[in-house]
């Protein structure tokens, strides 16, 4: 009965967001995540009937609704990474190179610990393999997400409060599932404890509701940097001149009387 | 088990980033104008002709200051010297550290700018100012725990580093003012024609 009240409040709130998407016209400002919350809303509104017929065949189903979402994590994951930076390009520069070094890093590791058969990389096959493979592609997707956080600390980068919501909802959603996925790699099968599975529903949930309240309408950051330090200049010395120009106008009038 | 700690770990981590970096609230300031540079302008001369010259360094961890009032003043006067030269030295670290601190929020602010960025050096400055602060609260600590006569390889460390990232934010200083004027310059045309 928890299962079907989770996943009701999941899809009500995934299609409050899309609706409230199209209200706002939210779409055109954050495309990715949009196209993503549409995924999952679909994959999740075709699995509920499986579900109810056949578990087993909603479990096959639901590894490859999950990898395509994963594969989609990935886009909304640089579409923050994107709005963070996107008045700062050395910061961007920054990410940039730091998350293809992560991402070249685990896929390296991952590859050399394929080729000496440690992880077999067989997508169709079920249980733990799947679920190591599950937990390296969101060990790198929260790196990424880590290395927008620091980025933004160490270089003074205020977020946008649309930004805050997608990454700290992405960011809930990322630590939960990697924790599962790995107890789950460690422990196998035989461990599944039923507040596992609803804990991941739950912090889905949770990430959705931050995204709704986060996306609510489209918000600016409250101090964005000088496009360049020569606009900040010029804008103080077009002032200056100003003032020199009211200066010579005030005496315009009494050579005119005269 | 080790990629479960691991995936712990990560986990924890990731969380307190991002709320970190959500809970940043950025003030505004002067970046790229020429009042940035004239503050850490300030912070550099401060540090450069303030803070660092060896002369003022050395008189202050001198030890022949405290050999003369060990063997010429009474206790009580013994006493006071000691916590008088403890306060100073721990002034002075606090001071070096702060324009430092201002030194690295300058370099922040202009270098994530910067679209021509270097990935390499911006992480060999970030870890030349982290370990640096790092060091003057280690230095910190020392001179809380054995006073200023007991730090002096410390102190000679700690100066060495500062003089180098002096020497990496002059550098930076240099560029960034000569091209503050270029865009003075560029400016003036525009308004003149």
């Amino acid at each position: 009965m928890l299962v079907y009240a989770i996943w009701i409040s999941g899809l009500a709130m995934e299609l409050a967001i899309l609706l409230r998407a199209l209200a706002s016209r939210m779409y055109l400002h954050f495309p990715i995540f949009y196209s993503y919350i549409l995924c999952v809303f679909a994959s999740s509104a075709s699995l509920w009937p499986v579900y109810a017929r056949s578990p087993e065949l909603y479990h096959r189903l639901f590894w490859y609704s999950e990898f395509i979402t994963l594969i989609m994590g990935y886009g909304v994951v640089l579409e923050i990474t994107h709005h963070a930076f996107k008045d700062y390009p050395g910061a961007d520069r920054f990410a940039r190179y730091a998350g293809i070094g992560a991402f070249a890093a685990i896929f390296g590791w991952f590859g050399i610990s394929a080729a000496l058969h440690k992880i077999p990389m067989e997508v169709t096959a079920l249980g733990r393999r799947v679920d190591g493979f599950d937990r390296d592609l969101r060990i790198v997707q929260a790196i990424f997400l880590g290395i927008v956080a620091v980025l933004a600390v160490h270089y003074g980068i205020e977020l946008s409060k649309n930004v805050r919501g997608l990454a700290v909802g992405m960011g809930l959603f990322v630590a939960v599932t990697l924790v599962t996925m790995a107890l789950s790699v460690v422990y196998g099968k035989s461990y599944k404890p039923v507040i596992l599975g609803e804990l991941v529903s739950t912090s889905y949930d949770l990430s959705l509701g931050v995204w709704l309240v986060a996306l609510w309408s489209y918000a600016e950051v409250k101090n964005p940097p000088p496009s360049s330090g020569m606009k900040s200049d010029y804008r103080n010395m077009a002032e200056r001149t100003r003032e020199k120009l009211r200066a010579i106008r005030s005496h315009f009038p009494s050579v005119v009387d005269s | 088990m080790i990629g479960l700690i691991l995936s712990l770990l990560i986990a924890a981590g990731l969380l307190v980033l991002l709320l970190l970096a959500a809970r940043r609230k950025r003030a505004p300031s002067a970046e790229g104008s020429s009042q940035a540079v004239i503050d850490a302008r300030g912070a550099l001369d401060r540090l450069q002709s303030g803070l660092l010259p060896r002369e003022f360094v050395s008189r202050l961890y001198d030890r022949r200051d405290l050999d003369f009032v060990m063997a010429c003043t009474p206790a009580e006067v013994q006493r006071r010297f000691l916590a008088e030269r403890k306060r100073l030295a721990l002034q002075w670290i606090g001071s070096i550290r702060n324009e430092i601190v201002e030194l690295r929020r300058f370099h922040t602010e202009q270098s994530r700018l910067h679209a021509n960025i270097g990935v390499r050096s911006e992480l060999a400055l970030a870890f030349d100012f982290s370990s640096f602060l790092m060091a003057c609260r280690i230095l910190e600590l020392a001179l809380r725990l054995r006073g200023p006569y007991g730090v002096q390889g410390a102190v000679r460390w700690t100066i060495g580093a500062a003089d180098r990232l002096c020497a990496i934010s002059e550098k930076s200083l240099d560029v960034l003012a000569a091209r503050v004027n270029v865009r003075r310059e560029t400016n003036s045309v525009e308004v003149a024609s």
